[in-house]
């Protein structure tokens, strides 16, 4: 009895999982192919151009003092 | 059978906790993993460790300013006076870093962790010693002080800054596969602003055609995902053994205090306890101290003896 039980919820896991694996590449194709056919603008490329300098006022946070 | 399942979970269980239970109880925040993303280079790394210095600087002469203003209000300071002190010493540490060295972001890691534990540890002891009103008024007198040492560290960073942000935009312009050097130069001296370089980058990739501008995003996208794995890895790696470092900084510290000839002997007895309960904390475990928030269990505060608590 209990070595069906176990085997039961073993099939239930590997159903599961098998299903989630699925919809989960289904999903990053999906993106995959949404990234290959966009066109990019001036203003993404600005920012990835922003990501890449340092802001002149940036400051290394520690705290204030009180 | 019911008896061997148990067993089985039990060691899996077991097994799961392990790496937890040998892992530093280290968490990097956000924040300081996008610092380090720019310390790749040594002008990036230069530029950060002069940030912290001067964050630093910047905390010590506010804090003399709050220990000055209880001193004439006859509170007992020597608690805050020994987190100065270690200030000072943290201090001297973040100026010998060596920019150059491989170990650079492993260093600012560590003291910018160091540095926010133990504003922490000022802040909660001035809010021991007094009331909330009284701190905002300490806040409002402290906010806007400066002095010429900061001042000096402000445009040393910003001239580092602009020097960093154009070799950056050189290689965007070997990207886009023109170069204006002279836009470049304006830009480091100071005679135009990072907007103008954007806005002349602007117009020249609205000339492009569509193809072209795809292949410049993917090309930078790349090369600043890159700077992010990067980072992640040494952030990761600094996490390792970080209690142990911790506990030789404080050791180094100890020895310094102990060396002190200039010092008023009650400050240099408290800070000498409290350095020797840190250590102790860090070597059994305890030490708590981490990246992320400065949130530690640290030797500041009320089990010396001689900490806060009000007026003599």
């Amino acid at each position: 009895m209990i070595k069906k039980i176990i085997s039961l919820i073993l099939v239930l896991i590997i159903i599961i999982s098998s299903v989630l694996l699925f919809t989960l590449n289904e999903a990053d194709s999906e993106n995959d192919i949404g990234q290959t056919s966009q066109d990019y603008s001036a203003d993404d490329i600005l920012n990835e151009v922003d990501g890449s300098l340092l802001g002149e006022d940036d400051e290394v946070e520690i705290g204030e003092m009180i | 059978m019911k008896k061997t399942i148990g067993i089985i979970m039990v060691l899996v269980l077991t097994a799961s906790l392990i790496p937890l239970a040998l892992a530093d109880d280290v968490e990097i925040d956000a924040k300081t993993q996008n610092e380090v993303e720019a310390m790749e280079c040594q002008y990036g790394a230069e530029i950060r460790l002069l940030q912290l210095e001067k964050s630093i600087t910047t905390n010590i002469i506010k804090g003399e300013e709050v220990v000055s203003v209880l001193e004439d209000l006859e509170y007992n300071t020597a608690e805050l006076e020994a987190i100065l002190f270690e200030l000072e010493i943290l201090l001297d540490e973040v100026q010998s870093v060596d920019a150059n060295s491989t170990n650079a972001t492993q260093e600012f890691i560590d003291l910018k962790s160091d540095a926010k534990e133990l504003t922490e540890d000022f802040r909660e002891a001035v809010h021991e010693l007094i009331d909330d009103y009284a701190v905002e008024g300490l806040r409002e007198r402290i906010r806007n002080m400066t002095c010429e040492q900061v001042q000096n560290l402000t445009s040393k960073i910003q001239n580092r800054i602009r020097f960093y942000n154009r070799n950056q935009l050189h290689r965007l312009y070997e990207v886009i596969g023109e170069t204006d050097e002279s836009l470049l130069n304006q830009y480091q001296n100071g005679n135009i602003t990072k907007e103008q370089v954007k806005n002349q980058i602007n117009k020249i990739v609205n000339q492009m055609t569509k193809q072209k501008r795809n292949q410049i995003f993917a090309e930078l996208k790349e090369s600043n995902i890159k700077e992010k794995i990067q980072a992640k890895a040494c952030v990761e790696d600094s996490t390792e053994g970080f209690q142990e470092r911790k506990q030789a900084r404080l050791t180094h510290r100890l020895q310094v205090v102990q060396n002190s000839q200039n010092m008023d002997s009650q400050v240099q007895n408290q800070i000498q306890n409290i350095i020797s309960n840190k250590i102790d904390q860090v070597s059994s475990g305890s030490g708590g101290s981490n990246g992320s928030n400065g949130g530690s269990s640290n030797g500041y505060g009320g089990s010396n003896g001689s900490g806060g608590g009000g007026k003599q």
